[in-house]
């Protein structure tokens, strides 16, 4: 790696960086609920990656190595207020019926093709993910929206992979419920 | 079929390609076998699709990979100056273009207080440019060897009395050289604003000098505080010197007065 501060150091960082600035964002809202201190932690967390820079292993997801400076991050500026992960049993508790009804519109008789299914939710999506308990929902969001392994999110949130693992089922299951009974009401489906 | 427990529980890993390798492939054939297992796989699959393509992704400002930017070119050429200063942290970038002035024992502040919006208007000028000498994305159109030259040249552009520093005593306070490049000149609305380039060590740095009319007399000032960043302006009886620095304002203030201004 170039000299510290270089202007080369620097091209890399940015290039490497940059293009996750918008996924640093959305993170850092999650974490902060306030867009103007979403901002200022998004500024901070690539300083401190900046800085950093040198321990950054090349080949390694630069994305996943934001966010847990972020979360480290925000956990220091707000160390009381701080909710630092939850380890209880009681978080992982999340009521989900089996589906007793056979509604196929999730699997493959139910679609005619993608656009189709896709129109046919819009809201409700936003509306059931948060209804989704935030564990759940920031695993979820972590894997499907930013594409981030079960590895990476374990580290970001700070929970054993296996909780990793079970948060995105049961997520999926919780959602998959919902929006089943939505399709339903809508008349897709047959039971 | 039997197994099909055993493989529906590892659906979402098998999706979200989390398996490894030979239970995938096992995975893999049991899915293209086994029709209800093929519909939980698809179920899984089009949840996953439509998290992705439904979430909502909140409003990103326009300006934050802008100011991202900005922070990390200021972070870089805080790192290139750090070293050598002994004894105390080295001056960042612009703040020592204050080296180059010749403010005399007998220099009279003042503050321009009667045009706080050309003040302001000046202040964010000197900020963007600076950004862009930092940058290195800014060059000098005049160049010079010497400083009396230079102010001369000055002074005749900018129409009054420009004086640059004493450069040797100011070595001695920070012990760290300085070289002088040249000037440009730019316009800020009605204002023509000499910006003076500079080396320190290998770090491009500027400085600005404004002309503008007398006003209270209130020494150094903070002009304008950025995030990272803030002007302060010096005025003189004729202009007004200009500098950005990403310092604590009562840190620049103090190796100002240190440095620039010691007591007789």
């Amino acid at each position: 790696m170039s000299e510290k501060g270089s202007r080369g150091e620097r091209n890399l960082f940015e290039e490497i960086t940059l293009p996750h600035v918008d996924d640093v964002f959305r993170f850092a809202l999650g974490l902060t609920r306030n867009r103007a201190q979403a901002e200022d932690l998004v500024q901070d967390t690539f300083l401190k990656a900046f800085k950093a820079f040198d321990r950054f292993r090349a080949g390694s997801n630069a994305k996943s190595w934001l966010f847990r400076i972020c979360k480290n991050h925000f956990i220091d500026l707000y160390r009381e207020k701080a909710r630092r992960p939850h380890h209880s049993s009681a978080v992982e508790e999340l009521a989900v019926d089996s589906p007793r009804r056979s509604i196929e519109v999730f699997e493959r008789d139910g679609i005619e093709n993608e656009e189709t299914f896709l129109d046919l939710f819009g809201d409700e999506v936003n509306r059931y993910l948060l209804e989704l308990p935030e564990p759940f929902r920031k695993a979820l969001l972590l894997c499907d929206l930013e594409g981030l392994s079960y590895g990476e999110i374990s580290e970001v949130l700070d929970v054993p992979i296996g909780t990793v693992r079970s948060r995105i089922s049961r997520g999926r299951a919780f959602l998959k419920e919902r929006l089943v009974n939505y399709a339903h009401e809508l008349g897709y489906g047959r039971e | 079929m039997k197994d099909c427990m055993r493989y529906r529980e590892r659906l979402h890993e098998w999706v979200d390609g989390e398996l490894e390798g030979s239970f995938s492939e096992e995975v893999d054939t049991h899915v293209s076998l086994c029709p209800k297992c093929a519909d939980a796989a698809k179920a899984v699959e089009h949840i996953k699709l439509l998290v992705k393509t439904k979430a909502q992704r909140p409003r990103v400002p326009e300006d934050l990979e802008a100011r991202v930017r900005q922070s990390i070119a200021i972070e870089a050429g805080r790192q290139r100056s750090y070293p050598r200063w002994t004894g105390r942290k080295m001056l960042p970038f612009a703040i020592a273009a204050a080296f180059l002035f010749v403010l005399l024992s007998s220099f009279n502040h003042f503050f321009p207080g009667q045009n706080q919006d050309l003040h302001a208007m000046v202040s964010t000028h000197v900020f963007d440019s600076h950004l862009r000498s930092v940058n290195g994305e800014a060059s000098p159109e005049w160049r010079f060897d010497g400083s009396e030259k230079m102010a001369a040249f000055m002074a005749k552009e900018l129409g009054t009395e420009v004086r640059l520093f004493d450069l040797d005593r100011l070595q001695d306070c920070i012990g760290e050289t300085a070289t002088l490049q040249g000037v440009s000149f730019e316009q800020c609305g009605d204002l023509r604003i000499a910006k003076v380039f500079y080396l320190l060590g290998r770090e491009p740095l500027s400085f600005f000098v404004s002309p503008s009319s007398p006003g209270e007399i209130d020494g150094l000032q903070c002009a304008m505080e950025g995030r990272n960043l803030a002007v302060f302006c010096c005025p003189s009886e004729s202009v007004c010197y200009y500098f950005a620095t990403s310092r604590e304002p009562e840190e620049f203030q103090k190796i100002f007065q240190d440095c620039f201004f010691p007591q007789k």
